[in-house]
């Protein structure tokens, strides 16, 4: 019992870091963003080649995947996604969709060119290390992860509640007119707000390359993952996308021990469909 | 204007390059040209069937081809199960894709916009994990094989392309006939504003259930058409998201305002496409493909129906919804207090 819960908020803390990106930058501007999960992926290859290049500890080549993450958001922002801003709203919905759906088929067929469609990992020299918590055995990657998951988004909580930027962020969320009205430049919002998302990717990118395996075809699985994320806990809702992380990942955990493998997914899905009938905007999230 | 794809005339056209179509398993050509226009004929039919709520009424669903599947595991597991011949479960199949549609419909309808799509999508991976797992109805992931009814190969590819034929007829019949209805019109409204629709008083939730309903059997009956032709079901393959990918992307290559488009779409993209992986192989055309996907959505908005449109009329990209909301609201007004 106590196992399946640590095992669920170790895998949770991970896939809230994973919907934590999607989370920003999807449901902005009608944009549907099926292109953050391939950031991550993405994200997970990049670290893996920069600490084989510099042979390295890939949690200190980290930042410089960012940067790069960071830099590719800008321009996909800037090429692909402000071209759709001025059309209609059920135009933009599919057409974002589509347009991001190309983006991360482009991303996965680079990818599969660049480091083949085999699956990956990290290995590290505390990969296969252990540590005991009150009796249960944890992987120290994942526990590391949770840490990370619960440091990041707590700085993003913080970005978002005390600097300028982040508030001008959560304006341009809740009321794209009056926050220009106030001021706020929205285009230059926008691209800050993408390139975070990508960079965020980054860091679920890391963790995964830690602790899981991972091909370019990973990419639908985190999508899944991740949309069920970044919904349940309500777009733009940092807490809301650490709550929402650790059900759906206690969820999978419980009913993987008591019913099946088989079936976690199907709980997974079921658990987001309430959610969007009960409360589309997710549990925390405001309805804009 | 009176839009001249709403005269008969345009879809006797239609029937005349159908008629056309139909002559080709009478010119000894290579069978590999009878499965490309087979194909073509297929994916038509479901860009068409989806464009009925995707493209008339703006709802987006990306679960498509969950009616795809449901379509042909009715037909397979009732085939399993009671050895039921293929051929005569097909209303089946629309019928229990018409149902799955009703359930969603009471589920999803609530939610707008991108929620809508997510919600679809999830509902395709919900079939998917389903078929795999509920061992006893559909053979898990193993899947059912179909019996093939005649031995001879060239009569069979024959006859399923006559009933491609046929059904593409059937399905561009139906989303015509929505076209120049006032159900039709009901539906562009919403599509146009949803809440101006509703004030205007568009019986909102009964028309988006009736696209839904129409679209979703419309999608069955093609799936248990495509299963019983490729004789095996299989639950990866069946709810795959490919299958709701492609139609999406031809209606909007062609143009999702009207038939037309969903026809148009769907042959210039089967025709790149495989043309594209026969001249430089699958992964660089995979490549290729993402960018003429990006390349199409940014620069021709309202597909190639809309490019041709504003190059004979000379009007800008983005002037036609406006102009398209007040037609469409006036129109559900009068058709109202007539």
């Amino acid at each position: 019992m106590l196992n399946v819960l640590a095992l669920g908020i170790l895998n949770g803390s991970i896939y809230a870091l994973v919907g934590a990106g999607l989370s920003l930058t999807y449901g902005r501007q009608n944009v549907i963003d099926v292109a953050n999960p391939a950031f991550i992926i993405v994200g997970a290859y990049l670290v893996l080649f920069f600490s084989q290049r510099f042979g390295l500890d890939p949690y200190l080549v980290t930042p410089l995947a960012l940067v790069v993450l960071f830099a590719l958001g800008v321009v996909v922002q800037v090429l692909l996604i402000n071209p759709l801003l001025s059309r209609p709203d059920f135009e933009m919905h599919v057409q974002s969709a589509l347009v991001l759906f190309g983006l991360a088929l482009f991303i996965q067929v680079c990818l599969v060119l660049a480091f083949s469609a085999d699956f990956k990992g990290i290995h590290t020299s505390y990969t296969d290390s252990v540590i005991q918590i009150a009796g249960l055995r944890l992987p120290l990657v994942k526990v590391i992860a949770t840490g990370l998951a619960c440091v990041t988004l707590l700085s993003l909580y913080a970005f978002l509640t005390r600097t300028y930027t982040g508030k001008a962020i959560l304006a341009t969320y809740a009321n794209r007119e009056t926050a220009q009205l106030l001021a706020v430049n929205v285009k230059r919002i926008d691209v800050i707000t993408y390139g975070l998302g990508t960079a965020f990717a980054g860091i679920a990118g890391l963790v995964i390359a830690l602790t899981f395996s991972f091909s370019p075809a990973s990419v639908l699985p985190w999508t899944v993952i991740g949309f069920a994320v970044a919904v349940i806990g309500g777009k733009g809702s940092v807490l809301g996308t650490l709550i929402a992380g650790l059900t759906v990942g206690i969820v999978e955990a419980a009913v993987s021990v008591t019913i099946s493998a088989n079936w976690t997914y199907l709980a997974v899905y079921s658990l987001l469909l309430l959610v969007f009938v009960v409360r589309p905007s997710g549990l925390l999230g405001e309805r804009f | 204007m009176q839009a001249q794809h709403r005269r008969w005339s345009a879809f006797v056209v239609f029937l005349v390059i159908v008629a056309a179509a139909a002559s080709l398993p009478f010119l000894n050509l290579p069978d590999f040209y009878l499965q490309q226009v087979f194909r073509i004929l297929f994916f038509a039919g479901l860009a068409q069937s989806w464009n009925i709520l995707g493209g008339y009424t703006g709802y987006l669903s990306l679960g498509h081809s969950s009616f795809v599947g449901i379509g042909g595991y009715t037909i397979g597991c009732l085939y399993l199960l009671f050895h039921w011949s293929p051929f005569l479960t097909f209303p089946l199949a629309a019928l229990s894709a018409a149902m799955l549609a009703l359930l969603i419909g009471v589920i999803c309808f609530r939610i707008r916009g991108s929620y809508f799509l997510i919600a679809t999508m999830l509902v395709l991976f919900i079939m998917q994990t389903l078929a795999a797992n509920l061992r006893g109805l559909t053979n898990g992931a193993d899947g059912i094989d179909l019996p093939l009814f005649t031995s001879d190969f060239n009569d069979e590819t024959r006859i399923w392309f006559f009933i491609s034929i046929a059904l593409i007829v059937l399905v561009t019949l139906i989303a015509f006939l929505i076209e120049r209805s006032r159900f039709g019109l009901n539906l562009m409204a919403i599509r146009e504003d949803e809440d101006v629709a509703r004030s205007m008083g568009v019986r909102v939730v009964h028309c988006k259930a009736m696209a839904f309903v129409i679209s979703a059997a419309l999608a069955g009956l093609l799936g248990a058409f495509y299963t019983y032709r490729n004789h095996v079901i299989e639950p990866f393959t069946a709810f795959s998201v490919e299958m709701s990918a492609a139609p999406i992307m031809m209606a909007i290559l062609g143009g999702s305002r009207n038939w037309m488009g969903p026809l148009i779409g769907a042959v210039v993209f089967d025709v790149v496409s495989t043309s594209l992986a026969l001249a430089i192989g699958n992964e660089y055309s995979d490549m290729l493909f993402a960018l003429f996907l990006i390349g199409v959505v940014l620069l021709l908005p309202d597909g190639i129906i809309g490019a041709v449109g504003r190059l004979r009329y000379g009007k800008k990209a983005g002037s036609e919804p406006t102009s398209g909301t007040v037609t469409s609201i006036r129109s559900a007004t009068k058709l109202h207090e007539a």
